[in-house]
């Protein structure tokens, strides 16, 4: 067989190949050279390109949309009126499109990604590579939960030194194992108690205590079957075996850590509704943030989390306001009325890992009171663990009767400057928390009423402004913050479509743009490609998050699927910026 | 001719040893080239049984006396092996060697031929930088940073000779050598190093 072999089984979708369907394909392929600067080809391919050296620009009407390197391939998919050029000496082993759509026939798994990669399926095709459904704990495999290696030993090891290496390795068991690892007994905590009741010497043989025979399974196995063992036998410790011989081990613990965080936020749910003081909360907190972790990690997106963790959210600072004015009132006598808002991520319920504070205050006329108590409910909201704003949107700086409200939307509407248009972007997703709801449903409808075309024009240009970077040079680019240049333009652009429909009581991003297919103002593909993007930006960001690295993202370390799906995701940005700049004719500018 | 227009045959064969007058060709191998495409859909590999040599004898890395035994005979391929080869340019590693024993075989052959080898040097020249005194193939293709994860078989040897040929092509253009006679003609300059 021919060498390109090795190089092509390596490449996605090519692995998803049995071994008859890759040797068809490379008995079917040409390898062509590329001189720096030639066409590879204009118009709709006919073959399937997979670059083995060099450089790739594919350019649609005269503009770079993409770049392929080494292992990429081309060809399939969205080329239609394009053209590519070898931006480098190039050499690409080619594949004609009916070789292709005879393996497409065949291999249900290759048509699925070919079909995807037509379709421009982004979460389909990070799924499908990524070899992960949206995580079934109970259909995992029992080696998915295997975290450490297993500590083993062989049946004539003395207590002593089993119990050293058991501590050493910090684990509650050894495994004990014939000459060819095959297990024969296990020696758990639980032995180790029985050893030292009935135990004469350290230097007796494990073998003497070890449970045995060994109950195990095979490494294939669904956990929950490892679940119901461990459970039916009342045992702490399983041991999974590989065609017998020993592959790791699992305790009740790992298995419970597993299946936890789903039920853990419903339990914190319900501790927080109860908790009486501030350190309760903190702690709590504390909590949530590991389990929404352990949830990212185990692959659930972004639309399930968030909706998960809003009303969380929601309720800690419900709960803080109300313990912060039993205490004040006590001490300064009774507050006006006022409403507690939420601004920003947290206002349209995308908020996931704890965010600044974003508040406001609206009251019913005497400031100095609740200005003082806003204060205090900054500080103690901080003190649970929500870090302050930086930039100082919090209540304790914006506390306004609903009259000074007014006045100040009305003076940013008016004069807009860039620096207004800024305060009208962060106090334009606003949702009411706490207190008297009236109060905000009175200033958003004031807002809508003042809203005009001049005002949507300049949010629109301030939402375009920060475009992504060029996708064709997206390795190009080191680090990129994700929030700046993918999320943010998305929640912007939304908010100003929004707002040109009067869509008032709807804060959430998807929720807007759904509202906004309804009323038929944005297309059903428009819509899908969004929240596609939107997701997988978010989840990128969230993942990233989770591993301590904030919103700026390093491109190199990402998957090759993820940096392919990331180019397209920012291709979509890109159009939708597109397609607010022509709505409210921000083209070259205001 | 433009080498963009030419014809070229990656050839590679296995024989029974080094001598073209006393040893036999086992395996062949040729994978075609228009221009710089390499055309390896449209490659040839068989097996051929020897006529003199004894197959249980031979102990060949890679095939099996068995398989050599049902092989045909060169006569019974050789008119499918002149068609490819008729008006292309042999290629090769050490093609000198190939192309004797092909020449033995078939009596009435005649080819013009490229050696990778030669060309290496010669564009090394072009370029001033180091050449490889005399490579093996897998360090040839190396340096052309080609992988060789399968080697020992004349298909794939064929194949790896062909893709460094083609990258020399590449390479050649860069440096205005862009028809076959210019390429004929440095290839076999005198080789002393330009000062």
């Amino acid at each position: 067989m021919l060498p390109p072999k090795e190089f092509i089984r390596k490449i996605k979708p090519f692995d998803l190949l049995s071994e008859e369907e890759i040797d068809f394909l490379v008995s079917k392929l040409d390898v062509e050279a590329f001189e720096e600067g030639e066409i590879i080809f204009s118009g709709t391919p006919k073959k399937l390109y997979i670059v083995f050296s060099g450089h790739v620009g594919l350019y649609k009407n005269g503009e770079l949309i993409e770049e392929f390197e080494k292992g990429d391939i081309f060809g399939l998919g969205i080329y239609e009126n394009s053209k590519a050029v070898a931006s480098s000496d190039t050499i690409c082993f080619t594949i004609k499109r009916d070789f292709i759509n005879r393996i497409v026939a065949e291999n249900a798994k290759f048509r699925d990604f070919i079909d995807k990669i037509m379709k421009r399926d982004l979460k389909g095709l990070i799924c499908l590579l990524e070899g992960r459904e949206l995580s079934d704990a109970l259909l995992m495999k029992v080696a998915d939960c295997i975290t450490k290696k297993p500590v083993f030993c062989d049946a004539y090891t003395t207590v002593r030194d089993a119990a050293l290496k058991m501590e050493m390795n910090g684990v509650g068991s050894i495994v004990v194992v014939k000459n060819d690892m095959t297990p024969i007994g296990i020696f758990t905590n639980r032995d180790l108690r029985k050893f030292v009741i009935h135990g004469t010497s350290k230097e007796e043989k494990v073998s003497a205590y070890m449970s045995s025979p060994v109950m195990s399974i095979e490494f294939d196995r669904p956990l929950f079957e490892a679940y119901q063992i461990l459970n039916s036998r009342r045992i702490n410790h399983l041991v999974i075996t590989r065609y017998g011989k020993l592959y790791g081990v699992i305790s009740v613990k790992d298995i419970m850590s597993q299946f936890e965080p789903f039920t853990s936020v419903s339990i914190l749910h319900r501790k927080l509704g109860k908790a009486t003081n501030l350190e309760e909360i903190r702690s709590i907190h504390e909590r949530i943030v590991e389990t929404i972790k352990n949830l990212s990690i185990r692959g659930i997106g972004f639309y399930e989390l968030s909706s998960l963790i809003s009303s969380f959210y929601d309720l800690l600072t419900e709960k803080v306001i109300e313990i912060t004015e039993r205490s004040f009132t006590k001490e300064f006598g009774e507050l006006g009325d006022y409403v507690w808002i939420n601004m920003g991520s947290s206002a349209r319920k995308e908020q996931i890992l704890a965010t600044d504070q974003d508040n406001m205050i609206i009251h019913s006329g005497n400031g100095e009171n609740i200005r003082e108590f806003a204060k205090i409910v900054n500080n103690n909201l901080e003190f649970v663990g929500i870090p302050k704003c930086s930039g100082g949107y919090m209540a304790m700086n914006w506390c306004m009767s609903v009259e000074e409200w007014k006045k100040k939307f009305e003076n940013w509407m008016t004069s807009l400057s860039p620096e207004n248009v800024r305060y009208l972007t962060v106090f334009l997703d606003l949702r009411a928390i706490y207190g008297k709801k009236d109060f905000l449903d009175e200033l958003i409808g004031f807002i809508h009423e003042k809203v005009n075309a001049q005002v949507l024009r300049y949010l629109a240009s301030d939402a375009v402004m920060l475009e992504p970077p060029k996708l064709g040079g997206i390795r190009g680019v080191e680090e990129f913050d994700l929030k700046k240049f993918g999320i943010y333009p998305i929640v912007n652009c939304t908010r100003v479509l929004a707002l040109e429909k009067k869509i008032v009581n709807i804060t959430n991003t998807r929720e807007r743009l759904m509202k906004l297919v309804e009323i038929g103002s944005l297309s059903e593909n428009v819509l899908k490609s969004v929240l596609d993007s939107y997701e997988f930006l978010q989840n990128l960001r969230l993942k990233n998050q989770v591993a301590g690295k904030g919103n700026v993202l390093n491109v190199k370390n990402l998957s090759r699927i993820n940096q392919f799906a990331l180019k397209d995701a920012l291709k979509i940005v890109q159009d939708f910026e597109k397609l607010v700049k022509g709505r409210f004719f921000v083209e070259g500018g205001l | 001719m433009n080498i963009r227009e030419a014809r070229f045959s990656s050839l590679d064969l296995e024989t029974t040893g080094l001598n073209p007058q006393k040893d036999e060709i086992i395996a062949i191998g040729i994978v075609p080239l228009e221009g710089l495409k390499i055309l390896s859909s449209n490659s040839f590999y068989s097996l051929v049984k020897p006529k003199k040599v004894k197959i249980k004898t031979l102990k060949i890395h890679g095939i099996s006396q068995e398989k050599l035994e049902k092989a045909p005979c060169f006569d019974e391929i050789y008119p499918k092996i002149r068609n490819i080869l008729e008006g292309s340019i042999l290629v090769g590693f050490c093609v000198e060697l190939d192309y004797s024993f092909l020449k033995n075989a078939s009596r009435n052959f005649n080819a013009e031929k490229i050696d990778v080898v030669k060309v290496d040097r010669a564009l090394s020249r072009f370029l001033g930088e180091k050449y490889l005194e005399s490579p093996d193939l897998d360090s040839l293709a190396k340096k052309y940073g080609l992988k060789t994860p399968f080697r020992h078989n004349a298909l794939a040897d064929a194949f790896i000779t062909a893709q460094i040929f083609q990258i020399q092509l590449l390479r050649l253009l860069k440096v205005g050598i862009n028809t076959v006679e210019k390429l004929m003609s440095i290839i076999n300059e005198p080789e002393q190093p330009i000062l």
